[in-house]
Parts: structure tokens; sequence; C-alpha cells
């Protein structure tokens, strides 16, 4: 709470005491000037009578109350009330290629092989549903994957590229902590909204996997590179220029197209 | 029996959240139960049954994955550790006996091994399970039907045994979720740069200690000193003594020894989970893990609800977001997380966005409870009541679904808390103007468990004709200890007419209908009513402001006489201490403890700043103070809202909480309005600084 409310315009009085009272709109009366006078409702008087009939409608009403003298103890039915019934979907045409695909809502998730420096695409899914856009990073691995200059995806990778074993229960000194064991490969996570890849736009993407230092930061980033806005904090680990099919292997390429056509 | 996932905790869409998959090998068809039993164990009850994970459940998803092996338990390795068992490069098989698993995992118990490890097809075995039961996943969780220790840890994943608990888990999922980094400590002198991760620092220097913000002044820098390096052991306390009180997980100084050094590297306390996996996050910790998850949990203070929960006579909080809510109990000065529920409370009630909360002592027993009402988000209407669930959380005790027997749920019901029959038990009055051919009026009256109708009204009340337009406030005015209903209306007929209708605890009767005028106040349409005792003699007053239809606004103050009103007091343009305006905003409140009904007062519409204000009732007129701007650290906006309470515990109903997407705070109004508490994002109380 460290900002000052912006103020409203400079002539906005500030409150008094004994100041007189303030007049909202001059060309209203004071309670007491005049007699009230009453509105027309649709052109005609309308007041209610002192003893209003009874409704003798049918139509659109409720079912006719009947009081009951013991009403009957409201019971828990054993095992707890069946879920709550969500409404059902929307009828939806049959999907109809990649069209249809593209244009529900959805995001493409990629698994990438990070190896020797190297990034490779060894899987791919669609996933139904919203994306969050880029989360806060956090010090350690980020990526982020570009079509020409524009970023369509970026995002954080915790904890990569080790294994550790659990600290040994019995306390036995040489095995407290963790056992570690660097792997000479490791996977990422590349998540991508579906509406931003085609499988047209596969070899213009770029995908660059970052190692950086430092304390989070306290907002999302720009739409700028990662690269540009950590500068001389943030090193590159793997590009992967451009995802061709014919370099992947057959399984990854059935993935990809399943996820993007 | 075929392979199944089921989720477990549902909190939203998997590219909204972080996405757990938990999957199992060499559990057969016979060992699911065995394995659910341990997934229960170690994440919903152990990780997410726990401070951290437990507040922010809401940013995650579990998916439950029951593989079914055609063997039951895994295959076995035997190494030669040649008396080495920190060093594998020495180590031989010396046997490895196979079994037929879904995942071909392989247990050895051997530490240096990571205590088992994956067969020739144990990756694509898993990545296939995945592929197929699991839309997306950031964190994956792999048990073993081995009942001796172990557990494996990195990149996202952990495989453990069902010889592991949840400790461990939590910690390995401060790493995976946080980027936490490890405090254990081992010989060896750190000599690398200044460290990225936020819990490990090489910096003595208090004034650009990346942690500082949670150091106590009086804390001294560095705190725990390894004088005797080499040794593999992590510093205590060990500059000067402990203060009293100090705790070693929460209290954050300099502690030398981290990430498998003991000297030349800094963690923040003595004990944090990310060392001792027992105790809970440090601050530092803990405040990365909320940073980082509070985009994905979905939570704001925008929704909040106070009522006393525990009947300690401190009212408490309820803050529901989206399908989850939180409680909150005061213990009159701060507030503190008891209870978390994502997607369900027993019974079961499935929270939702569009769930609207009524709270009372709907049972007598001294506790509110809940009464949850949705319209929007399914097939049809439900309203629930929750209870005391004997364990600091809510459940389920009563729900009806579309209809109870008298009344029809539609998505224009309003209801209104009120003891219409005096037994002590909160019922519900309802009116639906809009959804029908004509408005009705039901009476709801409470059993402790449970509602019934006892009274409905069609179209019409005695000495009442019901019209959409129709404005209902609840107050005894008859003073019989039985709530009535007021009723108002300004904008359907050609005046405006108020009628007070009294309860006989099963049916309501006309006491008084003003058309027009109120003795000594021309009724006009935007009129607004607050109902309460405003002269402590048990009968509920009336209070009417007007900002709208005059040139001046008014407000005035109605003393019930049991069946009508006489005016008391009526302030044109100014109240003692407050110039009233169009936009004042008003809540009822006690604020003196005297037993009269006064009112706080808001207006960030009208001035060149925001003021908030107390109207103390002395019986027969008001007085008035306000404060400007600010209330303590809390810079008042457009944004605010406001819930009327009594957090303090004390005499009357003098406290409010204000809240805005990302600010709570507790005011008191006495002796004079105060700031008590500000939080920011989350409510957690820090022993030294906070999270902004």
């Amino acid at each position: 709470m460290a900002s000052k409310t912006p103020k409203r315009k400079q002539s906005a009085q500030r409150m008094k005491n004994g100041a007189p009272p303030v007049v909202e709109d001059a060309k209203l009366r004071r309670m007491g000037e005049g007699e009230p006078e009453p509105v027309r409702i649709a052109g005609r008087m309308s007041l209610m009578a002192e003893e209003p009939k009874r409704d003798e409608g049918t139509r659109n009403r409720m079912a006719p109350f009947r009081h009951v003298k013991s009403p009957a103890e409201t019971r828990m039915p054993k095992g707890g009330y069946p879920d709550q019934e969500p409404p059902k979907p929307p009828r939806r045409k049959k999907p109809a290629g990649r069209a249809s695909k593209q244009a529900k809502e959805g995001y493409v998730r990629l698994r990438v092989l990070v190896q020797d420096g190297e990034l490779s695409v060894v899987g791919a899914k669609f996933v139904e549903g919203p994306l969050a856009p880029m989360e806060t990073l956090h010090p350690g691995l980020a990526y982020e994957m570009t079509l020409g200059a524009r970023r369509i995806a970026a995002g954080a990778i915790a904890d990569a590229g080790v294994w550790r074993s659990y600290p040994d229960p019995l306390g036995r000194v040489e095995m407290q902590g963790h056992h570690i064991t660097e792997v000479p490969s490791y996977e990422i996570a590349v998540r991508v909204p579906a509406q931003e890849l085609s499988m047209s736009a596969l070899p213009k993407a770029r995908i660059t996997l970052y190692r950086w230092r430092g304390a989070a930061p306290a907002a999302p980033f720009a739409g700028r590179s990662l690269k540009a806005q950590l500068k001389g904090r943030v090193e590159t680990v793997a590009t992967l220029k451009g995802i061709r099919l014919s370099r992947l292997s057959k399984h990854a390429q059935a993935e990809l197209r399943g996820a993007l056509e | 029996m075929p392979d199944s996932v089921t989720q477990i905790l549902k909190s939203g869409p998997p590219g909204l959240k972080k996405n757990i998959a938990v999957l199992g090998d060499g559990f057969a068809a016979g060992d699911q139960t065995t394995y659910n039993n341990k997934v229960k164990e170690l994440l919903l009850d152990g990780v997410f049954g726990h401070d951290y994970f437990y507040e922010d459940a809401q940013a995650f998803n579990i998916f439950r994955v029951n593989l079914i092996s055609n063997d039951s338990g895994v295959s076995q390795r035997v190494y030669d550790e040649h008396g080495t068992p920190s060093d594998a490069s020495d180590d031989t098989i010396v046997s490895t006996t196979l079994k037929d698993t879904a995942l071909g995992y392989i247990f050895s118990g051997s530490w240096a091994h990571c205590w088992l490890e994956g067969g020739a097809n144990t990756g694509t075995l898993v990545q296939n399970a995945l592929n197929t039961w699991v839309p997306d996943y950031d964190l994956v969780l792999i048990i073993l039907n081995e009942p001796g220790f172990g557990g494996c840890g990195g990149g996202g994943f952990q495989i453990v045994t069902l010889g592991s608990d949840w400790t461990v888990m939590a910690h390995e999922f401060g790493h995976g979720t946080g980027g936490l980094a490890d405090e254990y400590c081992q010989p060896g002198t750190y000599t690398g740069p200044e460290p990225g991760a936020v819990d490990l620092t090489k910096n003595t220097n208090r004034a650009t200690l990346k942690w500082k913000r949670f150091v106590n002044p009086a804390t001294p820098i560095p705190t725990g000193v390894n004088a005797t390096p080499g040794t593999g052991l992590c510093t205590g306390y060990n500059q000067g003594t402990p203060p009293a009180g100090w705790s070693n997980d929460q209290d954050v100084g300099l502690f030398e020894g981290a990430s498998y050094r003991d000297s030349g590297i800094y963690r923040p306390v003595v004990n944090c989970r990310m060392r001792g996996n027992w105790p809970p996050y440090c601050p530092v910790c803990y405040t990365e893990l909320k940073t980082l998850m509070h985009p994905v949990s979905g939570h704001s203070f925008l929704k909040c609800y106070a009522g006393d929960f525990n009947g300690d006579g401190k009212d408490d909080l309820l803050v529901h977001n989206g399908n989850s809510i939180m409680l909150f109990r005061s213990n009159g000065s701060q507030l503190d997380l008891v209870f978390s529920a994502v997607e369900r409370v027993p019974g079961s009630w499935q929270f939702q966005p569009g769930d609207r909360f009524f709270i009372g002592d709907f049972n007598h027993d001294g506790k509110d409870e809940v009464v949850v009402y949705n319209s929007t988000n399914w097939v049809m209407e439900y309203l629930g009541l929750l209870a005391d669930d004997g364990n600091n959380g809510l459940k389920l005790i009563a729900r009806y679904d579309d209809a109870m027997p008298g009344w029809q749920f539609q998505s224009n019901d309003q209801y209104y808390v009120a003891d219409f029959d005096g037994d002590g038990k909160k019922d519900l009055y309802v009116f639906n103007g809009n959804n029908w051919a004509i408005p009705y009026v039901g009476m709801l009256r409470s059993s402790g468990a449970g509602f019934n109708v006892v009274h409905r009204y069609d179209a019409n009340m005695p000495g009442w004709q019901m019209r959409p337009g129709d404005r209902h406030v609840v107050g005894d005015f008859s003073g019989e200890g039985r709530e009535d209903l007021w009723v108002f209306n300004g904008s359907n007929w050609s005046v405006p007419y108020l009628g007070m209708l009294r309860s006989n605890g099963t049916s309501l009767s006309m006491a008084r209908r003003y058309d027009n005028k109120l003795p000594g106040w021309q009724m006009r349409a935007n009129d607004r009513h607050y109902v309460g005792d405003f002269d402590g003699d048990g009968k509920a007053d009336l209070y009417v402001f007007n900002g709208d239809d005059w040139s001046i606004a008014y407000l005035g103050m109605f003393r019930s006489l049991g069946s009508g009103l006489c005016l008391v007091e009526r302030y044109d343009g100014n109240a003692p201490g407050w110039q009233m305006r169009r936009h004042d905003r008003h809540w009822l409140a006690d604020i003196n403890g005297d037993g009269r009904r006064d009112l706080f007062v808001y207006n960030h519409q009208d001035w060149a700043t925001e003021y908030l204000g107390t109207m103390v009732s002395n019986g027969s007129g008001l007085s008035a103070a306000w404060r400007a701007d600010w209330v303590g650290e809390w810079n008042l906006g457009k944004v605010d809202r406001f819930e009327v309470c009594n957090y303090e515990g004390v005499a009357g109903e003098r406290d409010l909480f204000v809240h805005n997407q990302d600010w709570f705070g507790m005011i008191r109004a006495t002796p004079a309005l105060s700031l008590q508490r500000i939080y920011y994002r989350w409510i957690h109380n820090y022993r030294y600084g906070r999270n902004w």
C-alpha cells in the first residue's frame, strides 16, 4: 500500500466540520419543499390496495404450497449427497481437421530433450483448455519459444538435470543429505497456445533454453526476449532453430501431427 | 482390472494449474487399495495436509493413475558396496531378480544408487503411461510396491517406496515447485559465486543480504558461524544467546552451512524443511513458494465473509476463491489459517465461482454456520448448509437440489438471514420477484439440521402487494424476540411504500404500512434502509438515507414503537462530525459496545479523497468521526470492500475487515479508527518482516 490514491480534480473538496450542507444538485428540491407528487407508471396512477387480491393465475407459478404441521427432518443420504450436476456442454459439430483443432481452446505440450547442448523435440500432445500466461520465473532454467521476433511461449523449469537420492533414514554420516547424480540428458516441457503454432510454422519456430541467476523479478516479463531483459544474468544453454519434421523420430512426428493437425 | 485414472485433487484446468501425476509400479490388481491408501497418506494427508501445500492446494491438480502390474512387488537388485555405501563407483551387482511390473523399476536399497533404478524399458513405459492418462504434468510421483525405505528425485520426478514418508516428499516438492536449494551440510568450503537460489547466500552483509527483510535487527549477522570447518555440521545459533521464544524454523538469521558445504555459504534458518524435512518451510522458502504459486492458485481477497465459526466470540474469516474456501481463525488481533478446502467439503458441496454465502448460527450452538446457494454454475440450483466438522473446518449437513418442499429455487432468489421464530436458530426469508409470473416470499425455518418452508406468500403478503422491485431488510421491530420483515418499494408504484411485517414464527402480519411518507420524511425511490436497535430498547429501529433524490443528502433516525415508527432525528446535509454526500455508503455496527446500533460510513467518490467514518448513536442522535485517505497503512480506495465484524471478541461489533484484490486489513474503530493488521496477497504472520 505504498502509493497514494490518485486524487480527483483539483476543485474537489475536503470534508470540514461546521461547513454548510453540500448541494449535490441545485435543480432538485429539498425535503419539505412542496407536496410530494405521485408519478405515473406507464401513463397511469398505480397505487397499492390496502388488502391486495389473491393471485388467481396459473401460468409460470410455483406448485401450490401445502402447509405441513410436522415437516420431515432433512436427512443426509448415507455416503453423502451425489455430485452436483454440471450443465450440459453446448453441442459441437464434428471436428474437421486442423482448422477445428486450432479453433478449440487448447495448447500444445512439447517434450523437448536437452542433450549435449542441443534441443530436440521428442513428443507432443494437444491439451484442451486455457493456458495460463507466462509464469513468474525463478533462478535456474527458463525457456522461450519464438516465431521470428515474436515470443509465443515462455516458462520456468524448476528442477532439471540431476537425480537426488533421499537422505538415509538411519542418519549414517556419509549418507546424510542427497546423493547427487548429474544426468547427461533430461526433458523439459514447452507449452505453447495451439493457435500460435501450426505445422507450417514449425520450421520457423525457435526454442531457447536459458540459465539465469539472481533474485526472481517482481513481475512477469514483458514481450521482449528473456536475454534482452536479463542482460548479464543469463546464459544460453541450448537452442533449437526450427523444428524440422523429417529430423524427428517417427513417433515424435506422429505426435506432433496429432497435436497440431 | 484395466488401468485407470482418478483425479483426486481438482483445482482447475491443467493449463492453469500445476499438475501432479501419480503412478504405481508393482501393484497387482489385489494391491490397488494399498496403493490408493499410500497415495492418500503421502499426498492428500501428508504433503497437502500441512502448512504451505495445504494453503496453496488450489494451485495443484493431482491425477492418480492405477496401473495394474502382473506381479506384486518390484524387481530387486543387490549391490556389493565393498564397504563404501556412499560411493557407487566401486559397486558391483551381486544379483538381480526381475518381476513383471507396469513400469519395470528395480529396487536396490543402495543410497549411492538413488535407492532404486529404472529397467531397460522404464523410461518408455513411464512416458506411455503419462501420455495415456495425464493430459499435462509438471511433477510426477511414482510409488513402488516395496516396503523398504528409498526415494529418488529430480527433474520433477520422485520415485519412492512404501517405506517413505511425506516429509521428504514435501522437501522434494520444494525443489520441483520452487527451485529451492538443499540446505544440507557436508564437509567443504564454498568458493563459487553468489548462488541464485533464494535460500542460499555467501553474503554476510546485513544491508545487502537477500533475505534481510525477514531478519530482526536484534539478530546478529551472521547468526551461526562454523568455527571448525570440515566437520560437515550445520551451525545453529552460536553468536550469542538466542532470545526467548526463538524458533529454529521461523526466526531468520544467517547460518553457516548449506548446499553440501559446511562453510563459506549460508542458509536463512537453523532448520528449514529444505534441511530437516519435518519442519515447515522457513519464511524465505515459504515466501518464494507463495510468490511463485500465487498466480497459479487464483487466490484473491475479493470474496470475504466474517463469522464466528468456532464460537469463541471472535469473528473469523471465510475467503472464497473459485472452487475453494479457506477459513482463518482470529485470535483477537491476527488471523491464522485453520481450514482449506478445494473443490468440495465432505457431504458433499462442490464449490464454484457463483456460490453465494450467508453466515449465521443456524443451529443455536454458539458457532456460525454457512448457507451456500448456487444458481449459476450447475444444471439446477443448489442450497447447502455447512456446519463445523469438529476439526476447525466445515462439512455439508444438508443440501437441497433444485427445490425443497414448498419452494422451487430460481436464479434470482434473494436470501435474508433472520431468526423469525425466536428459537435462537437463524432462519431464512427468501424473495423472488423476477423468475415467476408473480413474486414470492418464503419463510424457511431452520431445524438446526436443515430447513423447511413454514409459509409462502404468492403475489401478496398481508396488506402488501408484492412487486419485482421490492427490497427487504430484517429486524425485530416489535421487540418480541423474532426478527420481522421490512419491505420497501420505491419504483413500481406511483408513490413509495414501506411495510413492517411482524413475524409470529410461522407467518407474517402487516403491523404498519407507510404510503409516500414516514413521520417527518418524504419517501423517495432511492431511500436506503438500515434496520438496527439504535436506542437499545430491544426493538429494531430504522435509519433511512437518501443521497440521490434531493438537492442535499438526508439521513433519518426512526424509533420503533413496536408497531410503527416515529422520527427521532433527521439530518439535512450534515450529521455532527460528518458532511453527508450523495455516495455515502453505510453499514450497521455497534462501535462503542453500548448495545445501540451505530453506523460505519464510507465515501470514496464525492470528495478530494476517501473518507471512512463512524457514526455513533446515543439513542436519539449521532456523532461522527472519520479518517481521510489512509487508516494507518491502509490506503483507502474505490476498490475497497468492508465487512463489519467483531474479530477482537469484545463487546459490540466495532471492527471491519477491509479487502480488495490483493490486500486485506483488520480495522478497529475503538478508541479511534486504526489499522491493526495488514496482509498482502496471502495471510501469514511472519515473526519478523513481511512479504512486500
